[in-house]
């Protein structure tokens, strides 16, 4: 009984959940003090040093995030404001490029296994790129709390999409959306693991996906989350792409809107290189690595205490925004 | 694969490497001070618990449309970010050049449409 992997994942948790944090926001915040010097305003560490410490944070962030099965943004944003001593809005535009530097290294691979649609992406990332731009500078003007409140409120949100949310392999598309076949969205690929399966596919409810969509890329854009989290069940389950063909074609449209989000951030002075380049970098790094290893680690454990990680993340948010810490 | 798949394949491995390339390229020269700024990297620690809003009050760094006309007066800080954030725009370019070459002139415009917005939120519009 002690040996199974929900009491290993719910002991992990919170082993990792009182060094991250409780034990390393102690230290961070030791080391972003002033320095002994009344002159001086600089921090302790150098900035370099934090630079190297959240290169090295991403990069294993980027492994977990891969072998979990979720995207690398969800992570960055939750964990790092929680984790690291900078402001939400700078945690948020850095999120915004971790989550396109991952969609951009996935994407030739991707379109590789002829499972990414562009056909299918393009009007979806039209309308997500619209909401993005929305989200990003509604985010910005918003006060810094009710968008602490509402990002504990979404990652809790999204934890329970992540849980609990049903996915189907092949949907069934009884009545083809005839603006699809306009648009030449149908598609059919080759499914190498059910043994060489030409899966030919089709989507329906396209308009409603469309402003589906919108609403995404407002959240992404507003929490700087990236939006593989929302953009798979919505593709899966909504419009009845194949679950291979949504995960695909979800990091097509990432690739658009959160570049979009990203210049409003960069343009709104919300965005720091030596927090986002760092992050970005080794988010993009550890990702690799993740795949690499995926198959070697016990991914349904490491998928557990991520999920356990993200709702003690997602509180420790809505506390922080009600200002219930000390 | 077919043939649009393929340029976008191409395109994105390219984009992918070079945008992340030169960010960090262009991040190790502002950061170490070999590239002219009136913002060093030294100064982040002091912002960066502080909102946007204050941080652009605060340093007095150039922000808004057109920050990269004003790339030797401080803007240098930005980028390394935002040759990340352009990675993209490449890609769009070269798929509404191939869509608009195979006649696919509806996707050639969707194209064209994703990469206006792009250009208009890097300007800042409105």
């Amino acid at each position: 009984m002690n040996n199974s992997p929900v009491v290993r994942s719910t002991l992990l948790t919170v082993l990792i959940s009182v060094f991250f944090f409780l034990v390393i926001p102690g230290v961070f915040a030791a080391a972003d003090s002033p320095a002994e010097s009344p002159d001086s305003k600089a921090a302790a560490l150098p900035w370099w040093g934090w630079s190297l410490i959240l290169f090295v944070f991403c990069f294993l962030l980027g492994v977990a995030a891969v072998t979990a099965g979720v995207g690398g943004g969800i992570l960055y944003v939750p964990i790092v404001s929680a984790v690291f001593p900078f402001h939400l809005d700078f945690v948020r535009g850095a999120g915004l490029l971790v989550s396109l530097a991952g969609s951009l290294s996935a994407a030739p691979r991707l379109l590789g296994t002829g499972m990414a649609s562009l056909r299918l992406a393009l009007p979806m990332a039209l309308s997500a790129c619209i909401g993005s731009l929305l989200g990003a500078g509604i985010g910005l003007a918003l006060p810094g709390r009710t968008v602490q409140i509402s990002l504990g409120g979404v990652i809790l949100g999204v934890t329970a999409l992540m849980a609990f949310a049903k996915r189907s392999e092949y949907p069934r598309v009884p009545v083809p959306d005839p603006l699809a076949g306009h648009l030449g969205i149908p598609g059919e690929y080759i499914d190498t693991a059910a043994g060489a399966l030409r899966v030919r596919w089709n989507v329906h409810r396209l308009k409603p996906g469309l402003a589906v969509f919108l609403l995404i890329g407002f959240m992404a854009g507003m929490f700087g989350l990236g939006a593989g989290w929302a953009n798979v069940p919505a593709l899966n389950l909504l419009l009845g792409a194949p679950l291979k063909v949504s995960v695909a074609t979800s990091i097509l449209i990432i690739a658009v809107n959160g570049a979009a989000a990203s210049w409003v951030y960069l343009n709104q002075g919300a965005v720091l290189p030596v927090i986002a380049v760092p992050s970005a970098a080794g988010m993009m790094l550890g990702t690799r690595l993740g795949a690499r290893l995926l198959g070697r680690i016990e991914a349904g454990v490491i998928r557990r205490v991520v999920i356990g990680f993200l709702i003690l993340a997602g509180i420790r948010s809505l506390i922080a925004g009600l200002g219930l810490t000390g | 694969m077919n043939g649009i798949e393929k340029t976008a394949a191409l395109w994105y491995r390219w984009t992918a490497l070079g945008g992340l390339f030169f960010s960090v390229l262009v991040f190790l020269l502002y950061g170490f001070g070999l590239m002219p700024t009136d913002y060093p990297a030294s100064a982040s620690p002091e912002y960066w618990g502080s909102s946007a809003a204050e941080y652009r009050q605060e340093s007095g760094r150039p922000f808004g449309p057109g920050w990269f006309l004003r790339i030797d007066d401080g803007a240098a800080a930005a980028a390394a970010p935002a040759l990340l954030a352009g990675s993209a725009m490449p890609v769009l370019i070269a798929l509404t050049a191939a869509f608009f070459r195979r006649g696919e002139k509806l996707y050639g415009f969707l194209c064209l449409g994703v990469f206006l917005l792009l250009i208009l939120a890097a300007a800042a519009f409105p």
